[in-house]
């Protein structure tokens, strides 16, 4: 391709930047079309919770532990893929897991985007990159072992409400908090009670968790909110260079 | 074990020597030593993350990983009659509470369970079991035990 005609293309690029550089027949310079070396993220994460009320005084504390997922970001698709590797122990049917599988991608697939403009890179991936994430089910190379809860086989009425007792122990049949746990993985803090000094009672007008109107942090039965995915933004970034700044928007 | 009047907690580990935290076993045993029977609130006893500590030898905290989603509390569901001489047994496996698996060394680890919200009428008042003690080994250095 000449010069002149590899300029003509990136120049179209930046005029479309509502579609994906490569879209189109003619593909430009090669920072347009850039696939980034997946990154395995590897990073710890910490939350204070406090002023729990009376009945969950037990849930103040600070709790940590590592976020852990590999991210891809393609500027020839303009995508952001987290993919997080997971096995299974214990007892759980294929139907079950195709049920967690189904409920964690939809609850966090098609929420946001980054848009990221890239100053040595103008027009790549003008309209932004839609997050994606994508649960595999591994024997090896984990990122987290998952123990599958059986509420049936509860010892003493231990296995929890829906058999979902922690960020790695998910009830069989629950699709719900499984969702609030995997934003763990995904590096996203509670948003109840009183969670590294934001007040999520919101001065005592709610409950502080499970809210109507709290996001997946606060209340498993809604969608995430734009700063759940703070962390895969600052991993993008990362990704994709220091000539780079991301925001997040609803997608 | 800490004492109160009417509840006494004790633990004991499976397997004191580990390679993995996540193997970890600890049975756990309240018994009512009252006169009476009591209403104990039971529901938080399945999140091993709100009832257990595990520290290193010297102290410190090992962090769990995120504690649950607290399930909403109706002030009935979990609720246990607990009659005088009776004896609840408890299990909590590591991998309940460690999302990460504990580097080598040595570590204690207990139960204790506080209620201090009294409108309900549950029994009030702090139990918890003496430190177990439990070491997480390099592997394949377990022989023969």
């Amino acid at each position: 391709m000449s010069l002149f005609r590899r300029r003509q293309t990136v120049e179209a690029a930046r005029q479309m930047p509502d579609t994906p550089p490569c879209a189109t027949a003619s593909c430009a310079a090669e920072c347009l079309t850039r696939n980034f070396r997946p990154r395995e993220v590897n990073r710890r994460i910490s939350e204070t919770i406090s002023n729990a009320p009376a009945r969950y005084a037990a849930w103040n504390g600070t709790y940590g532990w590592q976020s852990k997922y590999m991210l891809t970001v393609n500027r020839s698709t303009c995508g952001v893929l987290v993919t997080m590797r997971l096995k299974i122990t214990g007892t759980i049917t294929d139907a079950q897991k195709a049920a967690w599988k189904a409920a964690i991608e939809a609850r966090w697939n098609g929420k946001v985007k980054f848009v990221c403009p890239d100053t040595a890179c103008p027009g790549a991936c003008g309209a932004g990159y839609p997050v994606r994430v994508e649960v595999l089910w591994v024997t090896s190379n984990e990122h987290y072992v998952i123990t599958a809860n059986n509420p049936a086989a509860n010892e003493g009425g231990r296995s929890g409400l829906g058999g979902t007792t922690s960020m790695t122990g998910w009830g069989v049949d629950d699709t719900v908090d499984i969702t609030h746990e995997f934003g763990h993985m995904l590096g996203a803090p509670e948003e109840y009670f009183t969670t590294n000094g934001i007040d999520h009672t919101h001065g005592g007008t709610r409950d502080g968790f499970r809210d109507a109107g709290g996001g997946n942090m606060n209340n498993p039965s809604h969608d995430p909110l734009p700063p759940n995915y703070d962390l895969i933004r600052q991993e993008a970034v990362t990704v994709l260079g220091r000539t780079v700044a991301c925001t997040t928007q609803p997608q | 074990m800490t004492d109160t009047t009417e509840i006494q907690a004790s633990a004991t580990i499976t397997a004191p020597r580990l390679e993995r935290a996540s193997e970890l076993e600890l049975h756990v045993t309240l018994t009512n030593t009252g006169a009476a029977p009591v209403r104990l609130n039971t529901l938080f006893f399945p999140y091993a993350q709100i009832q257990l500590r595990v520290v290193h030898e010297d102290g410190t905290p090992t962090g769990s990983g995120p504690p649950p989603l607290p399930p909403h509390d109706d002030g009935q569901t979990g609720r246990v009659l607990f009659a005088p001489g009776e004896v609840l047994r408890l299990v909590y496996r590591g991998a309940q509470y460690f999302v990460n698996e504990l580097p080598p060394g040595r570590y204690r680890v207990r139960f204790r369970h506080v209620n201090h919200f009294a409108d309900d009428g549950d029994w009030t008042g702090e139990v918890a079991s003496d430190w177990s003690s439990f070491e997480i080994v390099e592997p394949a250095t377990i022989t023969g035990e």
